[in-house]
Formats: structure tokens, C-alpha cells, sequence
């Protein structure tokens, strides 16, 4: 536990998050001010990039619209991350939550052609769910019941996962007319994610996104289960003398985190592929950490992160085609902010500790 | 002697407070000197400044009467200054030779040659009679021989002037006297230590000289052989304390409240056990259960909370039985715990006032229905216990980690006192409180014995057990070692009880 004290501090500030969002503003302004350097060290004008990167981003519909899709898994996935982070668990097992939700939704899809669009929808989403919940849920539960080390767990369920849908996608499920692609047959019309946006190609994944941001976000502060995840984070021991489920909120906030990411796995199969593969996810689940992390672990806070690093990708993927720029250039902006977060939380906790030690020296002397 | 060290007019000014105003401070070669003061005082401060971790605005600091300047804890250790802090600075999966020679040089480039360094350390623990395992674990350790191994970490980096910053508020009775042994064969051989505590007694026992800040300035100076605990404590809050309760005769009602009966817990470990514990409390009555830490009072507190099941035994309230409820209900049936812990058992530091004061009550209506909470009524709620309770805040919503310790010990007994529980366990409750905060806690336990509740009061400080309880029992390795009406304390058999004698056998004799 000693290594997640200093991580909640940065990313999970409770009382106050107004200094934190302003971290975050302020570490992104860093990290474009540093890779604005490189880039000029690398020999581009690092304005000409960034305009290219804006214009690529958000400079006409299309381009909105592919950072909006970017984004979607990004904030389901992120917000997979979050939760359980309140919780005070690190969940890096996204990457293989969203396989398996991807792998659920896909089966549903599957097992029940011919239903309404109405009832195949919500039933292929929920198996994305059930899917990524499984995969959270199970490390969560060894956690609980046999004290293993949930980050441990969390990666290495990633490969499993991964491999799984791998073999189903070169095995059972391979679709027979593929021509040697790896990959299931189309999912049917009934259960693929509408357009919302047709113009700008945004399908309904964003809503989705949207709505379970608001749930994690009612849940976490409104609901009793919520109160009971974060008093666990904050304090494992105090929750359990003063009677608080502990094991309970941690296969929970696993359960409904790796749900979440199940959901990113599953709209991007029934909104964008069609298809389950096994090359469907770049790694949205390890950047989803990132995306968390920049958010806050506040789940309007992975809104906006997710909805920039999607911009991001966006607009770098421009200017690799236009000016030749590293496509990695990406995760080089993103590792940038968290390291800025993490040095800006550092100075602003001392700050903390400071006015803390003021604030009891005043109230002694009267 | 001759003056060792001198500080001289040391002011610290942080935006609105004055933590050290003009302060002097002087040790002398070879002497334990005491630094008395209530939290806020100034004392960390100034030795903060000393230990050159954080610089004062004005004033000088002489060593052997050259003036020096100590910009970083490395420069105070360079001067032979060493400080072991209240927390222990030592990793725990190291053995404790491995915490000594961490961060020095042992003199041979790349290679650690441990057996020589071992040899060395050895012969310095023996010279100051420090009795230290150098191949366990820090983390196998009692608290008492972590501490040891922190001095001896200090005097094998030279130090001359030794800083003790609380260095009894985590020992046993037993490894405080062992401590006092250690302090005195320090002054013996020409080291000088500055004693930092605020418990009066200790520091009449062990100082030679004490200083006594109040509100960042310095008070007064007296040798230790000439003042008197009323007139330090007088000198230290600047307003005359009663140390000694004021407690009128328990009202007794007579009225069994809580019966434990030969309740037993066996654990694999073998350590925190109990062995067949039985005692009762009445309402209206304070029962002291004194005893040395880790005889089996973590796993009693447990079994009373409902977070271990006993392996035998039973336990009953007010009639029921309730062996094995869970900690929810236990409070259904008015049970109220104050923790020994504040940090780690009894708050959640990171979240909020209103947070923490609705632990105990969220789950509930009026606070939520249906699993949904009601924040409106929750800040109301935690306005209301705020101004109750005189807890200091500028508001419900600021982090409790921001609060005094104090303000936080109220924020505790305001979320558990305020609906008048029936049974209250206490455990430890003023560890590291000052006197201000401790006299409060203790009006507030006496308020509701005399309204009728019944309290187990479990400490390891005799002196709370003996101002508090109407009747005391003593445990020991797990059992009940006797019980004695709190008039007719003789504070020797006391202690034959904590170190395993039964009162049977102390009467018979």
C-alpha cells in the first residue's frame, strides 16, 4: 500500500478537486510546451505541427467525428480505471477486459439473430458488460478472499483474455468465408451501434459513454455503495471496524469497473468493426490508465481526458500523414502530463502539509 | 559544563502565525535537557530548525560557541546532530544492521563488508548498552528496539546532541524505563539529548533541565530538581490544570450491560490471543482494562466490535447474546467504540468532515433510503456536530486530514457520543493528545458514565485507567489477571498484574 498513497494524492484528490483539474490543465500546457521542443529539436516548426494537429482534430466533422470515436473506448475504459482506483485499487487489466466484452457482446450478437434492434442492442451491450465485469470481478475477488495483489492479477488476466478471444476469432468463431482473416462473421444489423451523427460518422457509443460517466459519477457520490467504495480507498481499516463490507466494495468497484471497460470492447465491435478479431484494440486499456489518471479518476474528469487524448491521437495521426511527424508523438504527449501531474501533486502537497501545520499552530495560540 | 549548544532569538514567521517568537534555547555538554509544550507550541519547530529542516527568519545558532548555519539534515548530521522523529525512519523489510549502514559509507568502494560493519556496530550498541537483534527485520521488531536501532543509527553518524521527538509515546511501560537507562549512560559518556514530550512525569524523571514553550515563545527554564508537575503543567497551558479528574462516585445502577464469558480466540501466530477472558460491565460505570500492549487487547477490542468471532465463549448485551454480530449490529443495539487509532482506525483522512461524521449512520434513514444518500441532510447533520462539538473547521466539506489532532479526537467522539450510546469501548483514546484535548476527552467519557452508559476503558496508560475507571482489571497474555475497585489501587500490585501475576496470588501471599 505504501506506493498508492502518493497515487491517490495525485489522482484522487476527495475534498477540493478544483486544484486538481487546474494539474491537470496546467500539466497538459507543460507537456505541449515540452513536446513542442522536441518537435523543433526533431527539426518541424513546432506551430505548423500543432496547427496541423488542431486542424486534423477538430477542423471539419469528419475529423470531429473520429476523435469523438477515438474517445468512446477511451472513457469506458478510463473509467474502468477509475472506479476501482477510488476503491483504492489499480485495475491495468482494461486492455483484457475489453476482449472479453468485446467477446461477450460478440456472442450475444451471435446466439440471438433476428431480434429487434430494440431488445439486440441493450442485450449485446449488456454482454459487454458481463463480459469485462467477469474479467474485473475475478481479480477482484482474489483480492478480497486471498489477499492477492489486484495490479498482479489485473496484467496478467490481460494475456489471458487476449489469448482467448485469439483463439476463438482462429478457431470456433472463425468466420468460414474470411479468406484467412482471423475474425468472426459480420455482427447482424439488429445490434450494431447507430449513428447519431451521420455527417460526422459519431455512432451512439458516445451516449453510452456519456450516460454511464453519470452513472459512475451518481454512483460514487450519491449512493451508499459508492460512500462505501471510496471510505475503503481512503481507509481500508476504518471501513472495516466501523463495519463496512470491505471485500464487498472491492470485487464491486472491480466488477463494475471491468464492466466498463467491457463496454469500450463491445462499441467498438457493434459501433466501428462489425467484427470481433483479435487486433481490435491498439491498447485502450493501458491508455486508459492514462486517460483516468490525467481525469482525476473522476469520471467527468476521464470525459474530458478521454475526449482530449482522443483529439490527440487524432491529430497527430494528421500530422504523421501530412508532415511526417512520429506517430508515437502521442504517447510521448501523454507520458509528459502525467509526469508534470505528478510533480505538480508533489508541490501542491507540500503546500498541503504546510497550511496544515499553519492551521494548528494558529488554532494553539489562542 | 559547558554550553554545547545555543539558540538565540530564533523567530519563524509562517503567513499569520507566529510559530517561534524570539525563542532561546541552550544545552549544555552531557545533559538531557526537556522541551515541554502543549502541540503548537513551537517545540518541532524549533527543532526543526535546529535539524536544519526548515530555516528560521531570525535569530543565530551556536555550536561549542561558533555560530553555525544548518541549511539541511545532512549539515545538522555533519555538526553531530542526530534526531530520531516520533515516526521511525526505517525500512521495515531491512534487518536492523541493514537500517544502521543504509545511507553512510562503510569505507570500502562498492562492496558493504557487513561482518566488519556488524563487528563495529556491536561494539558501539554494547558501549551504550543498546540491546538490538542486527539480523532481524525491522518489521519482527517491537516498537521499543526499532527505536534503539534509530539511536543507534544517530551516535554511529557521530552525534553529539541527541533530538528525541516524543520518543515515549509508543513504548511500554517497561521499554520506557529501558529507554531512560539508555538516555542516562548517553549523558554519562558527554552526549546531550533534547527530550521533546509533553507527559510531565517523564520529563521530571529523566531531565535534568526543562524549557517550556507556549504559543511559540519560550516560557521559562528550570532546572528539573526545582519544579513541581503542577507548576510545569501551569507553565505549559498558562492556566492552572487539574491533572487528576475531578469524578464524583460511580452511580452504579447495577444493571449488567455487557457479559463476556470465557471468551477465547486463538489465532495461528500465536500472538494476540485470549485464554478465557470474563468480565462484565454495569451501566452507569467505567471499567479500566490496564495491561502492557499486545496481551490480548486487539483481539478483546475485536471481538467487542464484532470483527472477530471468538472460538469459544460467549459474549452478551443487555441480555442478548451477540456473539459474533457484526459491527452493524452492534451499533443497532447502541454500541459506540472510540479507537486507539485516530489515522488508520477511526478516520477516513482523505475525505471530508460531513464523510466521516456520517460513517456510522449513512446506511441509514434520514441519511439515505434505498441506497441513496441524502448529502443535504448529511451536511446539516455535520453542521449541527461541528457546532456541538466545538470542532474547529472553516467548513464540512474541507479534508479531515487538515484538522489538529484535537479537532480531529472531537470529530470521533462527536460521530460516536452524539446519540448517547449505552456501551462505549474506548481504546487508547488520548494517545498523543495534548493536555487540552486529553481533559476534554475525559470530560466527555465522565459526562456519560453519569448519564448512565456503561464504558470499557482499555489503555496502556495507568495513570488514564487509574483517573477514570471505578473498578480495574488487569490482562495479561491473554487472561484476566484480577480485578480491583479503583479506590483500593496499590499501583505495586498493579504492576506484578501486567507482568503475569494473578491477584489470587498476591492476596494468598
Amino acid at each position: 500500500m505504501n506506493l498508492r498513497l502518493p497515487l491517490r494524492r495525485a489522482f484522487a484528490p476527495e475534498a477540493g478537486w478544483l486544484p486538481g483539474l487546474g494539474a491537470s490543465v496546467l500539466a497538459i500546457a507543460g507537456a505541449l510546451a515540452v513536446s513542442g521542443a522536441t518537435l523543433a529539436m526533431a527539426g518541424f516548426r513546432p506551430l505548423e505541427v500543432f496547427g496541423v494537429m488542431a486542424n486534423g482534430a477538430l477542423g471539419s466533422p469528419q475529423a470531429i467525428g473520429v476523435t469523438v470515436t477515438n474517445a468512446i473506448p477511451l472513457i469506458l475504459a478510463g473509467l474502468g480505471v477509475a472506479l476501482p482506483f477510488r476503491c483504492g485499487l489499480l485495475n491495468i487489466g482494461g486492455e483484457g477486459q475489453i476482449y472479453m466484452g468485446a467477446l461477450g457482446a460478440t456472442l450475444v450478437t451471435l446466439a440471438f439473430p433476428g431480434l429487434p434492434a430494440a431488445v439486440h442492442l441493450p442485450l449485446a451491450l449488456l454482454g459487454g458488460f458481463v463480459g469485462g465485469g467477469l474479467w474485473g470481478a475475478f481479480p477482484g475477488w482474489l483480492r478480497a478472499s486471498k489477499g492477492l495483489n489486484e495490479i498482479i492479477t489485473t496484467i496478467m488476466l490481460n494475456y489471458i483474455g487476449f489469448w482467448i478471444v485469439s483463439f476463438l476469432v482462429h478457431g470456433p468463431l472463425k468466420d468460414p468465408d474470411s479468406y484467412g482473416y482471423a475474425w468472426t462473421v459480420k455482427v447482424p444489423e439488429s445490434a450494431r451501434l447507430p449513428m447519431i451523427l451521420p455527417e460526422a460518422r459519431i455512432h451512439l457509443g458516445i451516449v453510452v459513454a456519456l450516460i454511464l460517466a453519470a452513472f459512475a459519477h451518481f454512483l460514487l457520490w450519491h449512493t451508499t455503495l459508492g460512500f462505501e467504495m471510496r471510505a475503503v480507498g481512503a481507509g481500508p481499516e476504518t471501513s472495516r471496524f466501523s463495519g463496512i463490507a470491505v471485500r464487498r466494495s472491492v470485487v464491486l468497484s472491480l466488477l463494475i469497473g471491468g464492466g466498463m471497460a467491457g463496454m469500450a470492447g463491445a462499441a467498438i465491435i457493434l459501433g466501428v468493426q462489425f467484427r470481433l478479431s483479435d487486433f481490435f484494440s491498439p491498447g485502450y486499456g493501458f491508455d486508459a490508465i492514462a486517460v483516468a489518471l490525467v481525469g482525476q479518476t473522476t469520471p467527468f474528469g476521464v470525459v474530458a481526458a478521454g475526449l482530449f487524448f482522443g483529439a490527440l491521437s487524432n491529430g497527430v495521426g494528421s500530422a504523421h500523414r501530412d508532415l511526417g511527424v512520429a506517430q508515437g508523438t502521442t504517447s510521448f504527449i501523454q507520458g509528459v502530463t502525467m509526469m508534470f501531474i505528478v510533480a505538480s501533486q508533489s508541490l501542491t502537497l507540500i503546500r498541503l502539509l504546510r497550511k496544515r501545520r499553519m492551521a494548528r499552530l494558529a488554532e494553539n495560540a489562542h | 559544563m559547558d554550553t554545547l549548544l545555543r539558540m538565540e532569538g530564533i523567530t519563524k514567521v509562517y503567513p499569520g502565525v507566529v510559530a517561534n517568537h524570539e525563542v532561546a534555547f541552550e544545552v549544555a555538554e552531557g545533559e538531557i535537557h526537556a522541551l515541554l509544550g502543549e502541540n503548537g507550541a513551537g517545540k518541532t519547530t524549533l527543532m526543526n530548525i535546529l535539524f536544519g529542516m526548515t530555516t528560521p527568519d531570525a535569530g543565530r545558532i551556536l555550536l561549542s560557541g561558533e555560530p553555525v548555519r544548518i541549511r539541511s539534515p545532512r549539515d545538522a548530521a555533519e555538526l553531530g546532530i542526530g534526531m530520531v522523529h516520533q515516526h521511525f525512519m526505517l525500512v521495515p523489510r531491512f534487518t536492523s544492521l541493514q537500517n544502521v549502514v543504509l545511507g553512510t559509507s562503510t569505507g570500502t568502494g562498492p562492496w558493504l563488508k557487513l561482518k566488519a560493519v556488524a563487528r563495529r556496530l556491536q561494539a558501539l550498541a554494547e558501549q551504550y548498552g543498546l540491546d538490538i537483534d542486527f539480523d532481524a527485520e525491522i518489521q519482527d521488531l517491537p516498537l521499543g528496539m526499532q527505536q534503539r536501532v534509530e539511536i543507534l543509527r544517530a551516535l554511529d553518524r557521530g552525534a553529539g546532541l541527541l533530538i528525541m521527538d516524543e520518543p515515549t509515546a509508543v513504548l511500554t511501560p517497561d521499554e520506557v524505563q529501558m529507554l531512560f537507562g539508555i538516555l542516562r549512560r548517553l549523558a554519562e559518556q558527554g552526549h546531550a539529548t533534547v527530550f521533546i514530550s509533553h507527559k510531565l512525569d517523564e520529563v521530571l524523571e529523566i531531565s535534568d533541565r526543562v524549557t517550556v514553550l507556549r504559543d511559540g515563545r519560550h516560557v521559562a527554564t528550570l532546572k528539573t530538581g526545582e519544579a513541581t508537575q503542577q507548576q510545569l503543567a501551569r507553565l505549559m497551558v498558562g492556566r492552572p490544570v487539574v491533572l487528576s479528574v475531578e469524578k464524583s462516585p460511580a452511580q452504579s445502577l447495577d444493571r449488567r450491560l455487557l457479559e463476556v464469558s470465557d471468551v477465547w480466540v486463538e489465532r495461528e501466530h500465536g500472538r494476540d490471543q485470549l485464554r478465557g477472558v470474563s468480565l462484565n460491565v454495569h451501566a452507569g460505570e467505567i471499567l479500566g482494562m490496564a495491561g502492557i500492549d499486545g496481551n490480548g487487547q486487539r483481539a478483546l477490542l475485536e471481538v467487542l466490535c464484532g470483527l472477530t468471532r471468538p472460538t469459544r465463549g460467549q459474549v452478551t448485551l443487555k441480555g442478548i447474546d451477540v456473539t459474533g454480530c457484526t459491527p452493524r449490529q452492534l451499533g443497532d443495539l447502541n454500541v459506540a467504540r472510540i479507537p486507539e487509532d485516530r489515522r488508520t482506525m477511526g478516520l477516513l483522512m482523505a475525505l471530508s468532515i460531513w464523510e466521516n461524521l456520517a460513517l456510522q449512520s449513512y446506511f441509514r434513514e434520514p441519511h439515505s433510503r434505498w441506497g441513496i444518500l441524502h448529502l443535504g441532510r448529511m451536511a446539516a447533520f455535520a453542521r449541527r456536530l461541528v457546532s456541538e462539538f466545538d470542532i474547529k473547521t472553516p467548513g464540512v466539506e474541507v479534508a479531515v486530514s487538515t484538522l489538529s489532532g484535537g479537532n480531529q479526537q472531537k470529530l470521533i467522539l462527536a460521530r460516536e457520543l452524539h446519540h448517547d450510546p449505552d456501551l462505549l469501548i474506548v481504546a487508547n483514546a488520548t494517545r498523543g493528545l495534548d493536555v487540552g484535548a486529553t481533559e476534554y476527552t475525559y470530560r466527555r467519557l465522565l459526562e456519560h458514565r453519569d448519564r448512565g452508559a456503561g464504558i470499557l476503558l482499555v489503555s496502556s496508560d495507568l495513570e488514564e485507567i487509574l483517573s477514570l475507571s471505578d473498578r480495574v482489571a488487569v490482562i495479561h497474555g491473554g487472561k484476566i489477571m484480577g480485578e480491583i475497585p479503583s479506590g483500593e489501587v496499590d499501583p505495586s500490585v498493579l504492576g506484578m498484574m501486567m507482568t503475569g501475576t494473578p491477584l489470587e496470588a498476591l492476596t494468598r501471599a
